[in-house]
């Protein structure tokens, strides 16, 4: 068992107790889906009880993905001006043409300005284009990417993108942007324990269902240097070790019996070994500057303690576990 | 650098006490012009150091895709 509301806002709450800038933030789909949800009401109270436990931890910004927009336009509408910081470069008025919520939000971390604004994929389900047509449009996300990237560069010193996009979809935006620093995704809710570098971009998914959340520790210097992957290396480490634990197992077997496919499990552990020195060795010029960051993925165990307050939150507004 | 310029002007002062002050003038104020300029250089210098001192350190937590789970689900 993984995950929980309340749990995920006790950590908040820990990282923070530890000091520094702690900036929390959802790259959407943050609520249910419910489409096809008979209890109205009750799907609305369940949102309503994440609303308040994210704004209890001061969220930054909650990119508005599919999920958020079966709550419906006058919901969203509502909360966002009741200060939840629902964000959405490419969902636009249709007659205006303006993004319906703010695009983007900008806040200081430290010395550093960090900017997110949000997209949603143009390839949203049926069921919402039934029950929205004509309240909405979503607007080209590489375009957008593009655009956004032009006003925020004299505003920001690191730019992220949170993105309710297919991983096709972040992959085109990071090639054509090619100053975009992080993508956080998670439409797919991919566990990737390490990032996906495209281009100079690092894309990163935290997995699904709240069972875990991503931990970005960023040490930022200037502007003008690409960052540095600081989990790469142990990554690498990590993979050397297992080959050599393979080959190890391999070699004591050969002792007994020699074997011809042992021989040539030995030459392609060997060439993946060289393999990956080689491409250590690669990355090691190019990582320049003293911009770094580490991500981690942080299970939600059962260990961890839940946060009294929110759980009492839940209870009385009736969710039993589910 | 600097400072050589500036010793060289005070010398070059002292050299001409017995001149008029209005000769000795534009001499005066080019040292107190190369003095600033040090202190504008210094003070630049420092500020550098200290900016690269101040590396942004913070943390981002980031979720996705949570789907409204309120409580733990089965991995």
């Amino acid at each position: 068992m993984l995950g929980g509301l309340a749990r995920r806002v006790s950590y908040v709450n820990s990282v923070r107790s530890a000091g520094g800038t702690v900036l929390v933030v959802d790259s959407g789909r943050l609520f249910r889906n419910i489409a096809t949800d008979t209890d109205r009401k009750r799907s609305l109270a369940r949102a309503r009880v994440i609303i308040r436990a994210y704004t209890h931890i001061g969220v930054t910004a909650v990119n508005v993905g599919e999920s958020e927009l079966t709550h419906g336009l006058p919901f969203l509408r509502r909360e966002s001006s009741q200060g939840f910081p629902l964000i959405s470069a490419n969902l636009v008025d249709p007659l205006k043409k303006i993004p319906i919520f703010r695009p983007f939000v900008i806040t200081k971390a430290g010395a550093a300005r960090v900017a997110f604004f949000g997209l949603l994929s143009p390839g949203t389900s049926s069921a919402i284009q039934k029950t929205a047509a004509g309240k909405f449009l979503v607007k080209d996300p590489v375009e957008t990417a593009r655009e956004m990237f032009t006003v925020l560069r004299a505003q920001a010193d690191i730019i992220v993108l949170l993105s309710d996009l297919e991983p096709e979809r972040e992959r085109a935006v990071a090639g054509a942007v090619p100053g975009l620093h992080f993508i956080f995704g998670g439409r797919e809710g991919r566990y990737d324990h390490a990032p996906v570098k495209e281009g100079q971009t690092y894309i990163l998914h935290s997995s699904r269902k709240g069972m875990y959340t991503g931990n970005l520790q960023v040490t930022f210097t200037n502007a003008s240097f690409p960052f540095r992957d600081d989990g790469y290396e142990t990554r690498i480490a990590k993979k050397m070790s297992d080959l050599d634990h393979r080959l190890r197992l391999i070699e004591r077997s050969r002792a007994i019996e020699e074997d011809q496919r042992m021989e040539n499990a030995i030459r392609l552990i060997n060439k993946q070994k060289t393999a990956l020195k080689e491409e250590l060795e690669k990355s090691r010029p190019s990582q320049s500057g003293n911009n770094r960051f580490l991500w981690t993925l942080i299970p939600l165990d059962l260990s961890r303690p839940e946060d009294t307050a929110v759980s009492e939150w839940i209870r009385r507004a009736g969710f039993e576990k589910d | 650098m600097g400072i050589c310029v500036i010793q060289r002007n005070i010398r070059m002062d002292m050299s001409k006490k017995n001149q008029t002050a209005t000769r000795m003038k534009p001499s005066v104020t080019g040292s107190r012009a190369m003095a600033v300029a040090c202190v504008l250089i210094f003070l630049t210098l420092l500020t550098m150091r200290d900016s690269r001192a101040e590396d942004a350190r913070f943390t981002i937590i980031h979720s996705s895709n949570v789907g409204g789970y309120l409580y733990a689900c089965p991995t």
